[in-house]
């Protein structure tokens, strides 16, 4: 039996503490009976078809490829056509569009926008800044790519990035969405990697994955 | 109180409506209806087309020096690792790679010494941290760098942003195989002959083997310290002499152009240093025997 809202505290949950609640409380129960078949073929695809096809980004500018981002979706390029249509909240996103050498001082915002995102939600690194630190690879205050402290799931270099390039890594997320039932997806070289998660570095130190809270609960 | 330049705002009695304001917005829209409707915008004129390119199936036309995925042309290029010092990002990495002393890559004039006989020596690209500026093929003194029009590097892992030297290998049927040899940084190496200790690290790292080896001035128990002895005409000011050289004897200075640059020097199949005119017939020779081989 289902437990209430009130006993189970949805209202108190992270968003991944709710996935896990819906998986157990509803995805389970629901996969191991009857409901298994229409579960699998039918609702499984239904989501993950309106997944791939209207993956949001945050509305986020953090240096000169938010340039190219902004023309992606002029009426050349139109990038509307694949559903990727720009939010401003992070509430309202699926994917965090990072586009720009991301500072230490900006890394625990990056974070913290990536903590408010709803689950399903995915990762776009934006040209060799966010890729790498890019020509700030030395730098004292550059992060050394976003893959250090959110999991990174497309890299598009460039410098920067055409818009047409950018318009090929949302359709690559999009093939990485369609393959998450596989779990594997080929990259350009064709290895496999893990369609499910994007990738994460731990260098440990300074660079670690948790950051810390900005202000206590 | 009104000022006397300004008119009457009032309309005055008995006005009418202007004619044409009902029929004259009227015609307009219905031209800008057919001029945007798909199939009449190409009768009527003045019909516009829609400005969306539909990528993944129609590619707009790139110009000609844009600068996507780096191709490298092996039979030009000698291994000199100029593009990685000239690198603002130091994301290119050279892979030795191992070939048989038969290896069409491995051009006399620029084959190592006896033990490095059967290496050639060929970049590689961390595309995922290149800045696309164009430099190393701007330096190149061999021409052999290029840049596609691919752009669509999108990729799923940081790994496989890594390119190996194959991997941007030019094929070998595009590859036009003239070696043009051109001193780009307008700079030689300039030595020191009291700090030289004649070990010779210098001449068998040459990518263009310009350096000789020559008995120097100075005596160690009685015998004269062999000195390097640079062939200007040859020399590309690639540097490799200078950060192999393990008593800093040497350091580049700016000298200019050879015989107030005549044209393309060019290295033939022998080792001679030629204008790139004069050496065409005996490249043209060699590698149509190596084809038939």
């Amino acid at each position: 039996m289902m437990p209430s809202g009130e006993q189970a505290n949805i209202i108190g949950l992270r968003s991944r503490e709710f996935v896990a609640w819906i998986d157990k409380n509803l995805q389970k129960p629901l996969k191991t009976g009857p409901g298994k078949m229409i579960m699998d073929g039918l609702v499984d695809k239904f989501i993950n078809w309106a997944k791939r096809n209207s993956t949001w980004p945050l509305h986020l500018g953090i240096m000169c490829c938010a340039i190219e981002m902004a023309a992606t979706s002029d009426p050349r390029y139109d990038i509307e056509r694949f559903g990727v249509i720009y939010r401003s909240s992070p509430r309202q996103v699926d994917v965090l569009l990072l586009n720009g050498p991301i500072s230490l001082k900006l890394r625990p915002v990056v974070r913290r926008l990536y903590e408010q995102m709803a689950e399903p939600k995915w990762v776009i690194a934006m040209g060799e800044c966010t890729i790498c630190g890019g020509p700030y690879y030395d730098s004292y205050s550059v992060v050394k790519g976003s893959y250090t402290f959110v999991p990174t799931d497309i890299f598009i270099p460039g410098c920067p990035v055409r818009p047409e390039a950018l318009i090929d890594g949302f359709l690559k997320l999009s093939a990485k969405i369609k393959a998450e039932r596989r779990g594997w997806i080929k990259t350009k070289k064709g290895r496999l990697v893990d369609a499910t998660k994007g990738q994460l570095a731990e260098f440990g130190g300074d660079y670690t994955y948790e950051v810390k809270a900005v202000r206590p609960h | 109180m009104k000022s006397k330049r300004s008119g009457p705002t009032d309309p005055p009695v008995g006005h009418k409506r202007p004619r044409g304001t009902f029929w004259r917005p009227l015609k307009a829209t219905m031209r800008q209806l057919l001029q945007t409707t798909p199939g009449i915008n190409k009768i009527v004129p003045g019909g516009r087309v829609p400005v969306t390119r539909l990528y993944p199936y129609e590619k707009i036309e790139l110009p000609a020096s844009f600068r996507g995925q780096h191709v490298i042309d092996w039979y030009k290029c000698i291994g000199c690792e100029l593009c990685a010092k000239v690198c603002p990002n130091e994301c290119i990495y050279f892979e030795s790679l191992e070939v048989t002393d038969k290896s069409p890559y491995l051009h006399p004039s620029r084959a190592m010494m006896d033990e490095n006989k059967e290496v050639v020596r060929r970049p590689a690209v961390d595309v995922g941290h290149c800045l696309f500026c164009g430099n190393c093929s701007e330096y190149c003194p061999t021409d052999a760098w290029m840049f596609s029009q691919e752009f669509e590097h999108a990729d799923y892992s940081r790994e496989d942003l890594f390119y190996h030297a194959e991997e941007l290998k030019k094929p070998d049927a595009e590859s036009d195989k003239k070696i043009v040899l051109i001193n780009r940084m307008g700079e030689h190496p300039i030595l020191e002959v009291d700090v030289c200790i004649g070990c010779r690290k210098c001449e068998r790292e040459c990518p263009t083997r310009c350096i000789d080896m020559v008995d120097g001035p100075n005596l160690r128990k009685g015998k004269p310290i062999v000195i390097p002895e640079f062939d200007y005409n040859k020399c590309i000011g690639c540097q490799q002499c200078v950060d192999v050289c393990p008593v800093d004897c040497l350091h580049m200075e700016e000298v200019g152009w050879p015989d107030g640059m005549k044209g393309f020097y060019n290295i033939n199949f022998e080792g001679e240093v030629k204008l790139l005119e004069e050496n065409e017939a005996s490249i043209k020779a060699v590698t149509s025997g190596r084809r038939a081989q």
